[in-house]
């Protein structure tokens, strides 16, 4: 079976090393005026340069920047857009880590790009296929407050999003990105909240191109919700199966089925993850699944443990595949 | 078990009374001070000699606003988890994880049992206690918190872990009463992050604080208590926050989700942003609230601790507050702040 280890998503931006914490200082000292934009820029490009080049020591197949210039996870799309001003911060899902809320003044529209530059600069610096991410439509307005009525609410500021994200994946697919990832943790919310998210989703697929298209559920357990998420007009979806404590098998749904990522590995805890337990999960639910490629992956990006935890991470991945092609799962 | 009110313990506070939540920033000298004894260049002695400029300082202006009740400032770099995680037994050191932008925190890992050892705050707490008539409240991290935002390798669940922080900080809460602390406050900024483990976080502040003869505050820090259905848990304190900053919602309604029994903390003031509100645009929001309960019940306090505000801005949200909190209750500003009876002798 074609299975390819992928990033989910964000890096670590520093580590716990004192040669690990250029961007912290390069961040503290443009906040205080001692440091130009381009000194920034080329601190950042410095961290997305080496968190490629950590995802391809762990032996990762499909990496990403790690989302190092992101202020959190939700303004480097939102705040990118006109018609958006930052608001409080946030607590984002129940991660711990927060963001600042969007708040809708007027219309919006894309008038720049939003990651197109940043998967440029990756792109150059890999030899491996490299992954563009983007906050998806639902989430980045269940956040949102609405401040404006120009959109009477969740729906119609959704499709907005949703509009100005098919422009990003149209500029990202004319930039050389063959793999794009929404994350959309507000998914799982509920079915009202896919079923929503599935009436805008055809509004993105539809600039996509060649374009694979990944929708990512984080945070949450994807089983109860599976018949509708099965349904997505998406290519892949990543399910986060570290919050699915009683999966045996994906059940059954109706029709085809987009590829899987499978999230297999803990990405928000320091614990040991039980390899061989992982991968013969992998392999019961992989036993239902499309033809490949499919891939794997960690349960969400990595941004929530320490970099040295990151790193052992990432090369459980590849421990867990050499374990299914081992064949002494099946 | 019942707990004790305010007169049982001999406190005496005005309706509406004012507080702050815990926390106030360090002075720019507290901070040289702290660097220059990690560095080895300023004396254990010193150090202390400048932490106790800091909170004669602060308890100052504190007097000098007219605040009911006190709280202590933060010392410089204070971390609302490592300080109890590098006192109590079972935690280990951890990595620096992002929260947003360029805000870190060292995350620890709880890799034993967790137990007490001696105490954390209680010496801090007296410092200031001993510097004023006034109460001065105590202020420690819940143990939700602790546990959530901790690493958990020793424990096989989430509930085992919180449950052993919430008996090692029940050790910590006593030890703060039989000090003479008699409000204690537990900050939980993490209590609204799952809602499925609200049975959790409930459960582990009972066997944090029950029994416990002090009056016991929750601070969740921003996130509305309302928005999680805390209120039909019942949550085993005295008092807890809500905050009437947040931008689109109703604070009449978010109040009036929270049973009449529990006190209620009211964040009039936004501690963290450029913007200060004017006395008269909180006046009115209060004005809002105190119409739906007894001001008896109401305490009135910035939504969130002041640590990441200069000392010049701290001062200035809690001047706001304590003149809205004037305007509301009809009364002029006190001739003199001193004199004090808030606290039986």
């Amino acid at each position: 079976m074609d299975l390819r280890t992928a990033s989910a998503g964000s890096y670590p931006r520093i580590g716990d090393d004192p040669d690990q914490q250029a961007l912290r200082e390069a961040c503290a000292r443009f906040a205080r005026g001692e440091l130009g934009a381009a000194g920034l820029r080329a601190a950042e490009d410095d961290a997305a340069a080496r968190a490629i080049a950590e995802q391809i020591e762990a032996g990762l197949d499909v990496v990403t920047d790690g989302l190092v210039r992101w202020y959190d996870p939700i303004s480097h799309v939102a705040q990118a857009l006109m018609g958006i001003r930052p608001g409080p911060l946030r607590r984002f899902f129940d991660t711990g880590m927060e963001f600042r809320q969007p708040i809708v003044r007027g219309p919006i529209v894309r008038t720049r790009a939003l990651v197109t530059e940043d998967y440029a600069f990756a792109a150059a610096r890999s030899d491996r296929p490299v992954k563009a991410v983007l906050t998806g439509p639902l989430t980045l307005a269940a956040v949102s407050v609405i401040e404006t009525p120009a959109y009477p609410g969740l729906e119609t500021l959704t499709e907005t999003y949703a509009e100005a994200l098919a422009g990003e994946l149209a500029a990202l697919g004319a930039a050389g990105a063959r793999l794009v990832q929404l994350d959309e943790p507000a998914a799982l919310a509920g079915p009202a909240a896919l079923a929503l998210l599935g009436r805008v989703l055809p509004v993105i697929v539809a600039a996509k191109g060649d374009v694979e298209l990944m929708l990512a559920l984080p945070f949450g357990d994807p089983l109860p919700l599976w018949p509708q998420i099965a349904r997505l007009p998406v290519d892949v979806v990543a399910l986060d199966l570290t919050g699915s404590p009683h999966l045996e098998a994906l059940p059954p749904a109706e029709g085809p089925i987009p590829r899987l990522a499978l999230g297999l590995v803990d990405a928000r805890t320091t614990a040991e993850d039980d390899v061989a337990g992982r991968a013969a999960l992998a392999a019961r639910v992989l036993a239902a699944a499309p033809p490949g490629p499919h891939y794997l992956t960690t349960s969400c990006g990595l941004e929530m443990v320490p970099r040295a935890a990151a790193r052992r991470k990432l090369a459980l991945l590849g421990a867990i595949r050499a374990a299914l092609n081992g064949g002494a799962l099946s | 078990m019942s707990r004790p009110t305010l007169a049982e313990l001999g406190l005496h506070l005005p309706p509406l009374a004012t507080a702050g939540v815990g926390g106030l920033p360090p002075l720019p000298g507290t901070v040289e001070a702290q660097r220059a004894h990690a560095r080895g260049a300023l004396s254990r002695d010193e150090l202390a000699h400048e932490l106790r400029r800091s909170a004669e300082h602060w308890v100052r202006v504190q007097e000098g606003l007219d605040l009911d009740i006190l709280v202590e400032p933060a010392t410089p770099g204070e971390d609302l988890v490592c300080r109890y995680a590098d006192a109590l037994a079972g935690f280990a050191p951890g990595g620096l994880i992002r929260i947003y932008g360029n805000c870190y925190r060292r995350k620890p890992v709880i890799a034993g049992p967790v137990t007490w050892r001696a105490p954390i705050t209680v010496g801090a707490w007296q410092a200031v206690q001993a510097l004023t008539l006034r109460p001065v409240k105590a202020t420690l991290t819940g143990p939700y918190t602790l546990m959530a935002w901790s690493f958990i390798e020793h424990y096989d669940s989430r509930a085992a872990a919180c449950l052993a922080i919430a008996r090692a900080l029940r050790d910590e809460i006593e030890a703060l009463v039989a000090a003479g602390a008699r409000i204690v406050q537990l900050d939980e900024p993490a209590l609204a992050e799952r809602i499925d483990e609200l049975p959790l976080a409930v459960e582990a502040l009972r066997q944090a604080v029950d029994g416990v003869r002090a009056y016991v505050a929750v601070h969740t820090c921003r996130e509305a208590v309302a928005d999680g259905g805390i209120p039909a848990l019942a949550l085993p304190v005295d008092n807890v926050d809500v905050a009437l900053t947040r931008t689109g919602r109703d604070p009449v309604a978010d109040v009036a989700r929270i049973p009449p029994a529990l006190h209620l903390s009211l964040g009039v003031v936004p501690a963290h942003g450029r913007d200060l509100p004017a006395a008269a645009d909180v006046a009115q929001r209060l004005r809002a609230v105190t119409a739906t309960r007894p001001p008896e019940t109401l305490w009135v306090t910035p939504d969130c601790r002041l640590d990441r505000a200069t000392p010049e801005g701290a001062e200035a949200r809690l001047a706001v507050l304590v003149e809205a909190v004037r305007a509301v209750r009809g009364a002029a500003p006190p001739a003199d702040a001193a004199g004090e009876d808030l606290v039986d002798a």
